[in-house]
């Protein structure tokens, strides 16, 4: 602001008030100079004493009455807070197990769930695998260990026919029998199911066999994303139509 | 007048947490009195004002405990008893009280004298336009100018300018 200017009355109000911002030092030097700003700033200094003076002084109201009813008040919205926070916890957990069902729990779908089926491979080096007999390699999983992945897998009641309970590094590639290398896969479900699985171990076995590949790549291939191998393998973004219907391993039933 | 307007206690429960009942009870012992007397000057009679300011803090409670912001809350006090209390008024009509002001403790020619002048101020009040009433009279409760902007949606620099307005009608109303 230029010298000749004085501060108007709702600026040395703001002052006042402890309110003139970034503006302060100025107009508080400017008011220390200014004999007009400094006069102004004292009548309504006083005009506000005088306004504020002038309301009636009464008697506090009682207080003791009134806060009990506030503290009944309080209580009862506190006590509706809580069942709300209940009835929002059970709404969660609703939630939280819809959710789950739906779609976080372990999957049964083309790819196991990795927290419950990493992969597990027995020691064996490539020439134990190929010489397996092909009974070895096709072996199905005991009833027990079958029933616990498909509890691990929230899955009650399979529908006969509707998966195999394959492994996910086949024993015909040194897979072991464990429930970290079994998961419940559609048996003829959607376009990567067990069908399609089957025919790529068969090839990779041939080829680990053939010594095109090696057997511990071959697995640990196969446990990171069997799909994503049967693409590389394979050089198809699809199943390959000779293998949609293959048929080698059965459904569980 | 003494300020009744201190400072805004928090409290805080044994596990850390604020204790929101806590917290809005130490408002209401802070703010009722300035608050009712606020409320009575809008015309709300007595026991209005009492409901008006029970149920403002019952909305704090509501305001804290859903987390919502703790910034100036003396302005959020006087903004929901405010509005309340203005739906209230409109719901009764011209059903309002008249504000007592006849002070205690004087001798019967101080309280006409002082009777006297509080009828020209208070008419000269009256006759402001209804936002500068308002930050008037919020002002007489020991609001700053934030509180003031904060409870009825102003700027501070629109709260300033409607008090400078206001104090110069009053300043004539002094000098006559």
């Amino acid at each position: 602001m230029r010298a000749h200017e004085h501060l108007r009355d709702e600026e040395l109000l703001l002052l006042l008030d402890g309110e003139a911002g970034a503006r302060e030092q100025e107009w508080i030097a400017h008011v220390a100079q200014c004999q007009a700003c400094g006069a102004r700033r004292a009548q309504l200094e006083q005009a506000m004493a005088n306004w504020v003076a002038s309301r009636p002084s009464t008697a506090p109201p009682a207080m003791e009455q009134p806060l009990a009813n506030l503290r009944r008040g309080l209580e009862t919205r506190s006590r509706h807070w809580l069942r709300y926070a209940a009835a929002a916890c059970v709404m969660a957990a609703v939630a939280g197990g819809v959710l789950w069902n739906t779609h976080l729990r372990a999957p049964a779908g083309p790819l196991p769930d990795a927290r419950l089926t990493p992969g597990a491979a027995r020691a064996l080096t490539r020439d134990e695998v190929c010489g397996l007999a092909e009974e070895d390699g096709e072996r199905r999983a005991p009833v027990e260990l079958a029933r616990r992945v498909f509890r691990d897998y929230r899955i009650a009641r399979p529908r006969a026919r509707a998966y195999e309970l394959d492994y996910l590094i086949s024993p015909a590639l040194g897979g072991a029998e464990e429930a970290r290398n079994l998961w419940p896969q559609p048996y003829a479900e959607g376009i990567w199911n067990s069908r399609v699985k089957d025919a790529l171990e068969d090839d990779l076995r041939r080829q680990v066999c053939s010594g095109a590949l090696e057997l511990t790549s071959v697995q640990a291939e196969l446990a990171e994303d069997w799909i994503a191998t049967y693409k590389r393998h394979f050089r198809s973004e699809r199943p390959l139509a000779e293998h949609r219907g293959f048929m080698k391993d059965q459904a569980w039933e | 007048m003494s300020s009744v307007l201190g400072s805004i206690r928090i409290g805080i429960g044994v596990n850390g947490a604020p204790c929101v009942r806590e917290e809005v009870t130490a408002l209401f012992v802070e703010l009722r009195a300035p608050l009712l007397r606020y409320l009575r000057s809008l015309g709300l009679r007595e026991d209005d004002s009492e409901d008006v300011a029970q149920e403002t803090f019952l909305s704090l409670y509501e305001h804290l405990r859903q987390g919502k912001p703790r910034d100036c809350l003396r302005g959020w006090v006087f903004r929901v008893g405010h509005n309340l209390a203005l739906k209230r008024l409109m719901r009764k009509g011209c059903e309002t009280a008249e504000f007592d002001l006849v002070d205690g403790g004087m001798t019967p020619e101080e309280q006409a004298d002082w009777k006297a002048r509080q009828v020209r101020m208070q008419n000269v009040v009256a006759a402001l336009p209804e936002r500068d009433r308002y930050c008037l009279l919020l002002r007489a409760e020991g609001l700053r100018y934030r509180e003031i902007g904060e409870a009825l949606e102003m700027s501070l620099g629109a709260v300033a300018a409607s008090l400078a307005r206001s104090l110069n009608k009053l300043s004539v109303v002094e000098r006559g």
